[in-house]
């Protein structure tokens, strides 16, 4: 089985993917569900997220041509994979799964939600003001990178930023008021 | 204008930067280990992790198309057990509690996905939470859609397999059902599933696709052909994907390249979940971004879709009862809300410009209701919206306490179900006209015994209207004019004959030009119908199933001319031969005279029971007499190999066409031995109705199936030389009935088009007026007869709303 990685584990023998894919993928799963965890604001949603993100990141494997281009492109792939579960789920998380507080305790993105005046702020954002946020101040990526992961011309991710930054003041001020 | 930073932004900034996120946060130890199973997991023994479960509303969707695949209408009895906002009171009523149209039944609390409809009941994969997850999947069953049992009732699914059994889309084809199954350890594995079949509903085995046409490694997804099931199938190790066809589910060929590049094992498309339009397909390019989407509604020739400009991707697709289509667009990367779109063939969409504000995550139709799943906001709960207007206006879905109902939305059994965020309580919706009548309606429909001097016309079964009539008004019985009207409880029936105590029927649904999930089913007063059949009315004795299209009565004993493939056509079909000595048990006639034939005719003739049969090859039909329905005589060899065959009062008419290559004519016989020729005016070929009148002579409707054109009105004085009467409003004459003094027919567009209009007269058909409908309800096809005196109205969606009685009569 040539060029294919085999994981054994007490419970049986797995065939595995290609292990180029293999060894990409684990460099940038953590960045990939910190990333998850910010944009979503939930442990458990932020894994399901990049795992998501996985399979797609595997189907589509065979077509990336450049393998070390995989870094922003995963990241894109993770950002959208977010976005989606953004719109679909994520009140339904914040409204039942906190009730039941069968997760707090643990949940590293949970508590900075909950903590911060102003990560709560941003997590009232439109998905891709919070987006481009997180990529800039807590993934620290430059302008640049944030423009290459989301594929967007830098100026389009200036101008978002700066609407984003807009956004979150006039959420933290109706806060106050 | 290049926006500028302020002191604002600066500070924001800053205070962004100083935000406490943990850094250093690693990834769960169970992702690591996804990373290296992601393509080929197997299942675990015992609990699965949590990691490898995929998205829960991801199934759904591809839940949605089995449900849509095996839809029928349940007449519940379930209990209510369970309220969330504590408004029960008392003891709850059996059909549950009814508010804004909707009978509201709750579930028993045990946690399941991918709900499908079965003959007997439901399937369903049962499991636990774990957190947000669903864990330990098995295989489930309900009797009732509310209250599950796993290991399943056997009644209901038996297994015989060497993988698990989980059904993401079951369809149903001639007496065929295909399914296919996740794979235990959950979606996360890719779309990749395995194959079942199953000849009853009941016991399922696993195909075997490891012989010709090589190994079929996993299916993707799966729909319906014209001449088959079609499935999108992976070949051994993945090198090979592509457009499969079975006529069987057993033998498989491929019938097309898919029409893009996959790039080998593992490359990304998607399939649309669609039942009754096509497939739906497209690549995905290195960087996710989607290609154009084709279709294919055969398995072989497919065609580029046209989306709306911005929308890239095609979703759920759900057909309305005129045959439109309704779908969810959205973009690749969700850079715009996903949005309602709609088309009438299917490869032409458009932005449904009044779809409901916000983000439409799912989207079905249950009943005459629109249900939208909508993320209105970025931060408010996902909202419920429905419209009962065919979305020209939306409006929350309102729980029990009237606040807007959270959750997620799918359909099984033809009702709503809602799965709140607590992934244990399910609801049930069925969709019911509010305030239904108080007064039960058994008295006064007490069916009519089969009458032993008059053969039943085998009840025309109406095609589907082009024409959505929504009516949301309550609709107790009512009298408009000389007819009182009652409503029935919407369930689909096809081919109604009365029996002692009642009326059977096939019961399902109309998928395409088949009646999906067909079922006997019965009913006692005609309004209300049990599926499947009241045992209390009819027993069935046989190897296959009973669907009736033919019942005759003579001297107490009951023949029947019944299908195992229900269609709605009048194309000749064949079936087999029942009898019963009661009208209640039924067992199929073991004939050997008419062993190796293929029967397509029963009725009386001449005072005896008679039975039209073609050799197997085709190539000659002879009608036989029997005085018991058991012991059969050969009377003669008909005119010609017929194409199709209508008993009355006056005797047995048989039509051949070019399409047999037999004799070209129709021919009359009085006794089953002599045939006369008969003529027929310009415009006809076949009688599809005759009516004999009280004053003497007949009344029929002609009808020329090769060349197509409209209907004609025509009368006889000998049932032999028939006149052309043109009184009857323009269209296409679409069917003709007799209640009591009045014959009614069904008037429609010439080739069928709508609107449709229902026409009465009282003076053999000299002159027409409109029959009048229950109050605010549009008559759209008379269907055929319940008993002597009552007569069924369909809707556009070919289910039967009303049953009328001629009062004067």
């Amino acid at each position: 089985m040539e060029g294919q990685l085999v994981v054994k584990s007490d419970e049986g023998v797995f065939d595995g993917a290609p292990a180029d894919y293999v060894r990409a993928a684990r460099t940038r799963v953590d960045g990939a569900y910190r990333l998850a965890g910010y944009l979503l604001g939930n442990a458990t949603e932020a894994e399901d997220a990049v795992q998501d993100a996985l399979v797609k990141a595997w189907r589509n494997w065979p077509a990336l041509r450049d393998p070390a281009a995989f870094g922003p492109w995963f990241d894109r792939i993770v950002v959208n994979v977010c976005r989606d579960r953004m719109r679909r789920h994520r009140t339904v998380r914040m409204v039942e799964l906190d009730a039941a507080g069968d997760v707090e305790s643990s949940d590293v993105f949970g508590s900075m939600v909950e903590d911060d005046a102003v990560a709560a702020a941003v997590a009232r954002l439109s998905p891709d003001h919070r987006i481009v946020i997180a990529l800039r101040y807590w993934r620290d990526l430059t302008l640049e990178q944030v423009a290459d992961t989301l594929g967007l011309p830098l100026g389009t991710v200036k101008s978002r930023l700066h609407y984003a930054l807009r956004a979150l003041r006039s959420e933290l001020e109706g806060n106050h008021r | 204008m290049r926006p500028e930073m302020d002191e604002f932004d600066v500070g924001m900034e800053q205070r962004l930067r100083n935000v406490v996120v943990d850094r250093q946060s690693r990834a769960p130890g169970r992702l690591i280990d996804f990373v290296c199973t992601v393509p080929a997991s197997r299942r675990r023994a015992g609990r699965v992790e949590l990691a490898l479960e995929r998205p829960r509303v991801r199934r759904s969707l591809f839940a949605l198309g089995a449900a849509a695949a095996v839809v029928v209408a349940v007449a519940s009895s379930a209990v209510l057990v369970s309220y969330r906002y504590g408004t029960a009171s008392g003891s709850p009523t059996p059909a549950g509690i009814v508010s804004d149209g909707w009978a509201w039944q709750a579930t028993d609390g045990t946690l399941f996905l991918a709900a499908s409809k079965v003959p007997n009941g439901f399937v369903a994969e049962c499991g636990g939470r774990s957190s947000q997850s669903f864990v330990d999947e098995t295989l489930c069953s309900s009797k009732d859609g509310l209250h599950w049992s796993y290991p399943p009732d056997p009644a209901i699914v038996s297994v015989a397999g060497t993988e698990p059994f989980l059904p993401q889309q079951i369809f149903v084809r001639k007496g065929i059902y295909l399914a296919t199954s996740a794979r235990a350890s959950g979606e996360h594995s890719g779309p990749g599933r395995t194959l079942w079949r199953s000849t009853d509903g009941v016991h399922w085995a696993q195909v075997d696709t490891s012989a010709s046409p090589g190994p079929m490694s996993e299916v993707n997804v799966m729909s319906i052909a014209p001449d088959g099931f079609m499935a999108d199938v992976m070949m051994g190790s993945g090198t090979e994907t592509g457009m499969f066809l079975s006529p069987d589910g057993i033998a498989w060929s491929k019938a097309s390249d898919l029409p893009f590049d996959t790039g080998g094992a593992g490359s990304g498309y998607y399939i649309g979940p669609t039942m009754t339009a096509g497939l739906y397909a497209a690549g995905v390019g290195a960087d996710g971004t989607t290609g154009p989407t084709w279709r294919t509604t055969n398995g072989r020739d497919w065609q580029v879709v046209n989306m709306p400009t911005g929308y890239s991707q095609l979703n759920s697709v759900v057909t309305l009862p005129d045959g439109s289509l309704r779908g969810v667009a959205s973009t690749f990367d969700n850079s715009a809300p996903n949005v309602i779109v709609d088309s009438a063939d299917g490869l032409t969409w458009r932005i449904d410009s009044t779809g409901p504000t916000g983000s439409v995550d799912m989207f079905v139709v249950v009943g005459d209701r629109m249900v939208a799943y909508v993320s209105t906001s970025n931060t408010g709960p996902h909202q419920i919206l429905q419209s009962d207007d065919w979305g020209k206006t939306w409006r929350p879905l309102l729980d029990l306490s009237g606040q807007p109902v959270v959750g997620s939305v799918a359909t099984v059994g033809g009702r709503l179900e809602i799965q709140d965020t607590d992934l244990a309580t399910h609801w049930l919706l069925t969709p019911v006209q509010e305030n239904p009548p108080a007064s039960p309606i058994e008295s006064a429909m007490a069916p009519v015994s089969a009458s032993p001097s008059e053969p039943k016309t085998p009840a025309v079964t109406a095609a589907p209207s082009p024409t959505i009539s929504v009516n949301r008004t309550p609709l107790p019985a009512s009298l408009t004019g000389e007819w009182t009207w009652r409503q029935t409880d919407g369930t689909h029936f096809a081919g109604a004959f009365a029996v002692p105590g009642g009326f059977i029927a096939t019961c399902g649904h109309i998928a395409g030009n088949e009646l999906a999930d067909a079922s006997l089913c019965s009913s006692r007063d005609g309004l209300n119908w049990k599926v499947p059949a009241d045992p209390g009315l009819i027993q069935v004795q046989g190897e296959v199933p009973f669907w009736p299209i033919s019942v005759t009565e003579r001297n107490g004993v009951y023949l029947s001319h019944a299908l195992s493939r229900p269609l709605p056509t009048v194309v000749e079909p064949t079936g087999s031969l029942w009898r019963s000595t009661d009208g209640r048990h039924w067992s199929q006639v073991d004939s050997p005279a008419l062993a190796g034939q293929s029967l397509v005719g029963s009725g009386l003739l001449a005072d005896r029971f008679a039975a039209i049969v073609k050799s197997a090859d085709g190539t000659a039909a002879a009608v036989w007499l029997s005085t018991d329905g058991s012991t059969w005589s050969k009377a003669s060899d008909l005119p010609t190999v017929p194409t199709r065959s209508g008993f009355y009062s006056q005797g047995l008419y048989v039509e051949g066409n070019e399409a047999t290559r037999s004799q070209v004519g129709t021919w009359l016989t009085t006794d089953g031995k002599q045939w006369t020729p008969v003529t027929l005016p310009a415009g006809a070929t076949n009688i599809l109705s005759s009516i004999r009148m009280p004053d003497g002579g007949f009344v029929g409707l002609g009808v020329d199936f090769v060349s197509g054109g409209n209907g004609t009105l025509m009368h006889s004085s000998d049932g032999l030389v028939w006149e052309a009467d043109h009184t009857t409003p323009a269209g296409n004459l679409f069917s003709l009935s007799q209640v009591g003094d009045r014959l009614v027919v069904t008037i429609s567009q010439p080739n069928n088009d709508g609107p449709y209009s229902v026409w009465q007269s009282s003076d053999r058909g000299q002159t027409w007026q409109p029959l009048p409908g229950p109050d605010g309800y549009q008559l759209t096809t008379m269907t055929g007869q319940l008993g002597d005196n009552l007569s069924s109205v369909t809707g556009s969606d070919a289910v039967v709303v009303a049953v009328g009685t001629l009062n004067s009569r």
